[in-house]
Formats: structure tokens, C-alpha cells, sequence
């Protein structure tokens, strides 16, 4: 989180880090505030981003809102790979399933998501496959997931199992 | 009221400060006094009871906030570099030298010593700069020592290259009157550099609020790491912070020259302590320029009524700036009231 936002900057100013030099947000030296304002309100609905306006400070969110900062970011740069570690962890309910549902709409696109959570639930509701790591190395990969539930891979998870040369290769 | 005490937190606990501390000084000059109502009223009216005082805050304002302004574009930054002291006393002595050197009309005389100064200015804090970004040294010690070399250096300049052997003390040539900027206001020395930091004060604002560099800059500041991720080249931010820093200090140092004295008189150390003053409205002015005019004025007023004080009373030098130096101290300090206004943030929260 602590490299995910400024805190003390507003949130206007942390939704456009990445993308400000753009054409919409400034011409030649000038910053267009208007413009990204108004942006920011769009991804405040969105993403359904609880802020009294875009100028509040991100530090005066909760944690949780302050994730949805994060991944409103993140995902509506229109990304080809999305990397997410621990996305929900310590938020609530309600943001869960809207990071959830982001995840699997950025999937449904056609973009390719790497999820890696400690919470085995949300891996198996997420996943189209599942890559088991035990001790630094990969001791199970389950190209499909249908039918597959937290039983089938506790044994991997503990060391008890492996498979014999795993691969973390997709096959077309 | 409790919504208008959290809105004005930071006005407020300033005014309380000025207020804290003027009792104290109320105090401190009763103990030392023979006639402390006298003191008093010179110490806080003096620079504002005459014309010639009054026109000596506005003076005095002008190399503050152009320190205030260089210092506060690379604070935003979150680089500790306090070379201003450096770059305005190089900046002034190089950007003298260069006007007593050369002869053209004044409209391109002006400019180009200015630029000069910038450049130099702008120059010596490169060095502080790349050794951040590269090497990760310090700025904070580098800019530091550094302000010495500047200093010994630009005196090495002008007292054994451009020093005035008929003025009967050290001081440089004269410069040329096409280098003068104008004072333009009757029996005062308000001269056009002081317009010249109100501009300035007004370009750093747009730079730093409404430019997209200005912008690298603050986020580099907020967060190093999060501007880094984002995409912002901040090591580029880094140096450019601290040479727009140089820069504006060298011309605030050179508008001096050109619009007190018309020769370079800075001899006695540590310097004039310009670049000083301006760490200090600087953090008064939370790195806003338009506050950080109204520091660099307030930070004058101190300075000039300091001087009354110590020429009219007999108070005595030392003990002014032991005043001065409190109230400062006072208004400086960020956690001063915090207690309060988070006692008022959880009552207003409870509603």
C-alpha cells in the first residue's frame, strides 16, 4: 500500500500518475485540471469510490477505499497484464466483490491476470488455472479447474505431494 | 466555529505563535530595558512609523522571497538542499563581474546579467543535484559545504579581480548604470526587483500547481517511490529541483546588486544570509509561494524592527535575535496545537 499512493497528495492527483503527459490531461506544459477532475469523478463512480470530492486528501479514505484508488488506477490504464497480489486483502465485503468482478471482466477481455493470494477461496472463484508454489518451487499446476476444491490442494500446499516435472507451460 | 478553527487550522496556530511569542519578547525586553514601552513600540511599529523604514522592509522582502521561493521548489521535491545562501552569493559576485566587463544598451544589459547570475546559480546547485541522484549523497551537507566555496570563491572574484581600488574599502567596481535597476519610488530604494520576485512568486506557483513538471515535482516529493512506479523520471526530478533552486536564488542575489548598492559589498562572513532567511519562509509558508510572500514580508518586518530596535533602545543586538529567533522558532513548529485540533476533529466526527 505504501508505494500504491500518495498519501498526503489529493486523489485527482494519484489517479493520474501514470497517465497525466497524456493529451487529455495537459497541453504542452499545462496541466488541464478541469479535465482531470472530471475524469476522476468518472472513476470514482466507476469504481465506486467513497470521497467527498476529487481534491480530498487520499490519506482522509479508509484502507479500503484507498485500495479501490489503487486498482481504479490499475485497471482503467486499459492494461494487457495484470499483476495482482493480494488484492482484497483487508477490505470490505462489498469492495471485494467489485475488485473481484474487475478481475474477472479484465479477464473476460482477454488480458492475461496473475493472481497470487493468500486466501484460497478467492483463488478457486477467480482462477481458470492454478499454479501451486511449495518452498520456492512449483509442485502442482491444474490446467482445469472444474470440480477442483481447497482438498485437492492442501496436500501441494504442504509438501506432501508433488507432481513429477511440473510445468508452468500452456498448452494451446 | 469548531468547522472554521479546522478549515484556518494552519493561519490560526501561526497568529497564536506570533502572539506566543510577542508576549515572551514583551517580556524579555522588560527584563532587559530601562524604558521598555519605548522598546517595545520601536521593536514592533518602528519599520512601519517612517517612510524610509517601511521602504526598507519592502527592500529587505526581495532577496528573502526570492530564497523563500528557490528553496521551496526544491522542498516540494522533498530535496533538503539549503545551497540558496550559495547560489545568490555566486550568482551576484559571477553576474557582477560580467556587467562591470561589458558595455551595451540597457535593455539587453539587464536581462543578460540576469541570466548570467541564473545560470550560475542554476549551475552550482547542478552539483549538489547529481550527487544526489548518482551517488545518493546528502544534499543537505553538499549544498552546505558547498555555500562555503561559493562563498570564499566569489570573494577570491571580487576582491582580487574586480575590487574597486579607489572606493577605500572592499568592494567591486560600480556597474555600469545600463546594469541599474530602476528605484522607482521618491527618497526610497524600491527598485524594480522587487516587482520582479512578486512575479516570480506568481510563475513558481503556476509551475509548481498547474505544470506538468510541476507536478513530477510535488509527486516526487509525496511519495519517491509511488512517482517512480508511475513513471516519473525522478532522478531528472531530483537535479531539476535543485537547479531551479540555484536558478531563482542567483537572480534574487543579482536583483539585489543591481537594485541596492550598484556594486557587490557582501564582504563580511557568513554571507548576507539571504539563502538562510528563505529556508525559514519557506517552511513558515508550507512551500506555497503566495503564503511564502507573506512570510518573506512578515520575516522583513522582524528583521528591520530588530534593526530599530537595536539602533533606537538599549536592548542590545544580542538579545534581538534571541526574540527574533523565538518567534520563528515558534511559528515553525509543525506539531505546536496538534493536540488541539485533533480534540476538535474527533468532537466535530462524533456529530
Amino acid at each position: 500500500m505504501e508505494d500504491g499512493a500518495a498519501a498526503e497528495a489529493s486523489l485527482q492527483e494519484n489517479l493520474i500518475v501514470d497517465r497525466y503527459y497524456k493529451k487529455a490531461f495537459s497541453r504542452g506544459l499545462r496541466l488541464l485540471w478541469k479535465a482531470i477532475s472530471q475524469h476522476t469523478l468518472e472513476l470514482i463512480g466507476r469504481f465506486n469510490i467513497l470521497a467527498l470530492s476529487p481534491r480530498a486528501a487520499v490519506s482522509s479514505l479508509s484502507g479500503g477505499n484507498i485500495q479501490k484508488v489503487v486498482v481504479a488506477r490499475e485497471l482503467s490504464s486499459d492494461p494487457e497484464v495484470v499483476i495482482a497480489s493480494q488484492p482484497t486483502r483487508g477490505i470490505d465485503v462489498g469492495s471485494e466483490e467489485l475488485v473481484h468482478t474487475l478481475l474477472k471482466e479484465a479477464r473476460d477481455n482477454g488480458k492475461a491476470v496473475f493472481l497470487t493470494s493468500a486466501d484460497l477461496d478467492e483463488i478457486l472463484k477467480l482462477s481458470n488455472r492454478i499454479l501451486v508454489i511449495y518452498n520456492g518451487e512449483l509442485v502442482a499446476h491444474f490446467r482445469d479447474v472444474a470440480g477442483i476444491t481447497a482438498k485437492d490442494l492442501g496436500p501441494y500446499m504442504l509438501g506432501v505431494q508433488r507432481e513429477e516435472a511440473v510445468s508452468g507451460e500452456v498448452r494451446p | 466555529m469548531e468547522k472554521f478553527v479546522l478549515k484556518y487550522f494552519n493561519l490560526i496556530r501561526t497568529i497564536i505563535a506570533i502572539l506566543i511569542g510577542l508576549v515572551i519578547s514583551v517580556f524579555l525586553i522588560y527584563v532587559v530595558s530601562k524604558d521598555p514601552t519605548f522598546s517595545l513600540k520601536q521593536f514592533l511599529l518602528g519599520p512601519l512609523l517612517s517612510r524610509g523604514r517601511f521602504s526598507n522592509m519592502i527592500e529587505t522582502t526581495s532577496p528573502i522571497l526570492f530564497c523563500g521561493l528557490a528553496i521551496a521548489v526544491a522542498f516540494q521535491a522533498r530535496q533538503f538542499n539549503v545551497g540558496a545562501e550559495g547560489s545568490l552569493y555566486l550568482g551576484a559576485a559571477v553576474g557582477t563581474a560580467f556587467a562591470v566587463s561589458t558595455r551595451m544598451p540597457a535593455f539587453l544589459h539587464i536581462p543578460l546579467v540576469l541570466l548570467v547570475a541564473a545560470a550560475v546559480g542554476a549551475a552550482w546547485n547542478f552539483i549538489p543535484g547529481v550527487l544526489k541522484a548518482k551517488l545518493k549523497a546528502s544534499e543537505l551537507v553538499s549544498s552546505l559545504m558547498l555555500n562555503y566555496v561559493a562563498y570564499f570563491l566569489g570573494l577570491y572574484l571580487i576582491n582580487f579581480h574586480f575590487r574597486d581600488k579607489k572606493a577605500g574599502y572592499l568592494v567591486s567596481l560600480q556597474l555600469p548604470a545600463t546594469a541599474w535597476l530602476q528605484q522607482f519610488i521618491p527618497n526610497t530604494r524600491i527598485h524594480w526587483g522587487i516587482v520582479l520576485s512578486l512575479v516570480f512568486a506568481v510563475l513558481v506557483y503556476f509551475f509548481l500547481y498547474h505544470s506538468t513538471t510541476g507536478y513530477e515535482v510535488r509527486m516526487t516529493g509525496f511519495n519517491e517511490k509511488f512517482a517512480r512506479f508511475g513513471g516519473i523520471r525522478v532522478s531528472r526530478v531530483v537535479i531539476l529541483s535543485q537547479v531551479i533552486l540555484g536558478l531563482i536564488a542567483g537572480i534574487g542575489g543579482m536583483t539585489e546588486v543591481m537594485g541596492i548598492h550598484h556594486r557587490f559589498n557582501w564582504q563580511d562572513f557568513p554571507g548576507p544570509g539571504y539563502g538562510w532567511d528563505g529556508v525559514i519562509v519557506a517552511i513558515i509558508g508550507r512551500n506555497h509561494p503566495l503564503l511564502i510572500i507573506a512570510a518573506s514580508f512578515f520575516l522583513a518586518y522582524m528583521r528591520v524592527g530588530g534593526q530599530v530596535l537595536t539602533l533606537m533602545s538599549d536592548v542590545p543586538a544580542e538579545m534581538v535575535t534571541v526574540i527574533q529567533s523565538m518567534i520563528i522558532l515558534l511559528i515553525t513548529a509543525e506539531a505546536f496545537l496538534s493536540r488541539w485540533r485533533y480534540s476538535i476533529t474527533v468532537r466535530e466526527a462524533a456529530r
